[in-house]
């Protein structure tokens, strides 16, 4: 339930009714997750070198807040989507 | 057969009898009111409405009448309801006007969701829609006004309907509401257009209506396709300006100016994004009308 | 019976025949539904009839919205009752769902097509006073119940006042009866909850087993004076009825925990008028047993004109002068059931003259509030 625009992307999740907007990292992350799909299970090394960052500290932990925060609002499924 | 057709006993014998079946936009309301005030205010804005033929479905079935409890009211008041209920408080006589079309407004926001609602005005030229959202301190409907004066048919000022695929804009091509100083800015503007008398002492301020133009309301029937989403606003002498609006900003906004978007769910969201896709989308600040037509008639052609 | 002569009423029992209906029969058939609730359930009814093809084009959008309402309302049920779980966690570990979030969580047929209005949740009475902490602490209060109020809620009803999210707006209604305990025929609350049965498929829930889920529904309509849904009320207990009434062994035990439980006279009610006016198949020798152990033929056949007019749809063509002294009479019934005599006259006469005001103001508020429109009283807000 999501759509892509430039560098935007729109997603409505089912479970809250609520409708989000992401840019900037965390659109780059939806883009390239919903890119693979079907394809294969995502690591976090594959998202780091598909978005072309490097593994230092920060941006590992950057990132990671960035995927917390979708599974969080239920954009993503993980141990803390949904309620 | 017109509405302006029926002469002032006819409209009164009607209204008050068995009630006036009256089209307005897709829908069909029966009205039913003994207060000449309301055929009056008829008669000037929507004297060019069909009148429904006899044995039509009707959508709504509207009063307009004094209000149950009758004694606790010291002056003469007057009630809207739809099929027996209230859902506002009554008014004077002389809100018939305004108290009529907020009525309305309550009616197909809570009912038509047929459609997806927003509130926004929508403009056509050409077959292609401009949806003006209305943000508070956009003068929407002032600019709509005037618009419609300028060439652009009126589909609404209030409540934009959109088909659930997004792709089509169902017009009501209903009065224009303005309020305090707008209503000299467009008798000014528009000296032709038609006008209520303006209504002082309501919660708005002072407001007036103006009847929808004619052709406007003659093709009541025709949908279009949305093609542009513009966000007025109105900045005191400021140049008119289209900055372009990202189409996801552009799709947040017009969900949280929705009247029924929540309650679509996933549907409302496909319907927004497949508009917002098809759309051009621009904010747009103006000071005044003139320049404000000549921006909008320069819109590129999608 | 007048409830049963009503448009609605007949073609509920047998949908079929709307396929005859004139277009301005459509018409009217469509305005009781939606004043009664019912309008989303109809479009079902008729749906599953093979009728609802026979709609005319002008209708048929009518019938589509009153769906989308429901869906919604639907969503949002499931949403709060997941939420309630997790915010009750601790204080309230099984809560026992009531009507229609108990349908909604069950997918019971009174699910269907239901417009939801609040959530209704059982706990024992001895949690109670921690539970209701525990709400205030998570947005939850009743923020427009004045003290009067108040202490007529807690001391003659069956539940806390309702309480209202801040944020969200819904209501809900903590239950630790499903009869008031001040009332004449008081009702156990310990046995309820300990058949409660859990919910398939959604751990730390449960909802009362079926016929104390058919005995709180007729109760509920029967007891507490409250006819605006009347009809829907009605339907639910059909539904139920019908669905769990295909156990042969139902029917029995629905009497049985009736007599236990002390709600013989509810019961008897309820399979009277869902037999009369919606044609619910109650075996003949249950609706005898019901019928012996209920109230005497006069009581009866005044109970019969009053709960006619009560549960006719609320509709200006069904419900008109003759209705409103058969309202007030059931209405006061239902506190002469719950108060002590001596209170019930003080408490009528202030309901009196406080129930129109509130009544009026609060649908103005809640419409404006709605919805971003201007109007008499003006409120401009966000919509939902």
């Amino acid at each position: 339930m999501a759509r892509h625009w430039d560098d935007e992307v729109v997603v409505y999740v089912e479970d809250s009714g609520n409708t989000h907007l992401f840019n900037g990292l965390s659109a780059e992350v939806l883009s390239t997750l919903a890119a693979w799909r079907d394809a294969r299970p995502a690591t976090e090394a594959d998202l780091l070198a598909a978005l072309d960052l490097s593994d230092d500290a920060e941006t590992v932990t950057t990132l990671r807040a960035v995927l917390a925060s979708l599974q969080d609002l239920g954009v993503l499924a993980g141990p803390r989507a949904g309620c | 057969m017109l509405v302006a057709d029926l002469d002032d006993e006819a409209l009164r014998r009607t209204l008050a009898g068995a009630g006036l079946g009256v089209r307005v936009g897709p829908f069909t309301l029966r009205l039913t009111s003994a207060q000449p005030v309301l055929a009056r205010s008829l008669r000037l804005l929507y004297g060019p409405n069909p009148i429904a033929p006899a044995g039509s479905f009707i959508d709504f079935h509207i009063g307009v009448g004094p209000p149950a409890g009758l004694r606790r009211w010291v002056r003469p008041r007057i009630r809207f309801t739809l099929d027996g209920v209230a859902p506002f408080w009554p008014a004077p006589p002389a809100h018939v006007a305004p108290l009529f079309e907020w009525g309305l407004n309550w009616c197909i926001v809570t009912e038509a969701h047929r459609y997806l609602m927003l509130h926004a005005a929508a403009i056509e030229r050409d077959g292609h829609v401009a949806i003006l959202p209305g943000e508070p301190g956009s003068g929407k409907s002032t600019l709509c006004a005037a618009l419609v004066n300028r060439g652009w048919r009126l589909l609404t000022d209030e409540i934009t309907m959109i088909s659930l695929d997004g792709r089509q804009i169902t017009p009501l091509a209903r009065p224009v509401s303005l309020k305090n100083a707008s209503i000299e800015v467009i008798r000014r503007f528009a000296p032709e257009a038609v006008l209520s008398p303006p209504v002082e002492g309501t919660s708005k301020g002072t407001v007036a209506l103006m009847r929808a133009p004619e052709a406007s309301i003659r093709r009541m029937a025709e949908s279009a396709r949305p093609r542009w989403v513009i966000f007025p606003k109105y900045v005191k002498d400021a140049p008119a300006t289209l900055v372009p609006e990202t189409r996801g900003r552009t799709l947040i906004a017009l969900g949280d100016a929705g009247f029924n978007y929540s309650i679509h769910g996933r549907r409302g969201f496909e319907a927004l994004a497949n508009l917002v896709e098809d759309s051009a989308c621009f904010r747009f600040s103006y000071g005044h009308l003139d320049d404000a037509v000549a921006a909008f008639a320069a819109l590129p052609s999608p | 019976m007048k409830a049963a002569d009503a448009l609605l009423a007949t073609v509920m029992r047998q949908p079929a025949l709307a396929q005859d209906l004139p277009l301005d029969g459509w018409e009217l058939l469509i305005r009781q539904a939606r004043r009664s609730g019912l309008l989303a359930r109809l479009s079902y009814r008729l749906n599953a009839a093979g009728a609802l093809a026979a709609a005319p084009g002008p209708a048929r959008p009518h019938f589509e919205e009153a769906r989308v309402l429901s869906d919604k309302h639907a969503r949002d049920v499931r949403w709060e009752v997941r939420d309630l779980r997790r915010v009750l966690a601790g204080v309230a570990d099984r809560p026992v769902l009531l009507k229609g979030a108990a349908y909604a969580m069950t997918g019971l047929p009174p699910a269907e097509g239901r417009v939801f209005a609040d959530i209704d949740v059982l706990v024992p009475r001895e949690n109670l006073a921690a539970v209701e902490r525990r709400l205030r602490d998570h947005g939850w209060g009743n923020w427009e119940v004045d003290a009067y109020d108040d202490r007529y809620y807690r001391r003659f009803t069956h539940q806390i006042p309702p309480l209202t999210h801040f944020l969200r707006g819904t209501t809900l209604d903590v239950h630790h009866a499903i009869v008031q305990p001040s009332a004449r025929d008081a009702v156990a609350t310990r046995p309820l909850l300990e058949a409660a049965q859990a919910v398939l498929g959604e751990p730390g829930l449960a909802v009362l087993q079926p016929t104390d889920m058919v005995l709180h529904s007729a109760a509920h309509l029967f007891n507490d004076g409250e006819f605006n849904r009347g009809l829907r009320d009605l339907d639910d207990l059909n539904l139920l009825l019908r669905h769990f009434g295909e156990q042969p062994d139902f029917w029995p035990a629905l009497l049985a925990r009736a007599e236990a439980l002390g709600l013989m006279h509810p019961l008897a009610y309820a399979l009277r008028y869902t037999a009369a006016i919606l044609a619910t198949p109650v075996p003949a020798d249950c609706l005898a047993a019901s019928r012996r152990a209920g109230p005497g033929t006069l009581r009866m056949a005044a109970l019969d004109r009053l709960f006619g007019e009560a549960l006719a749809p609320d509709h200006p063509s069904c419900r008109g002068v003759s209705s409103a002294p058969a309202l007030w009479l059931l209405y006061v019934r239902a506190h002469y059931l719950r108060m002590p005599l001596h209170l019930l006259v003080p408490h009528l006469l202030r309901k009196a003259l406080r129930t129109e005001e509130r009544t009026r103001e609060a649908s103005v508020t809640d419409a404006n509030a709605r919805l971003n429109l201007p109007g008499p009283t003006a409120q401009s807000r966000g919509h939902g």
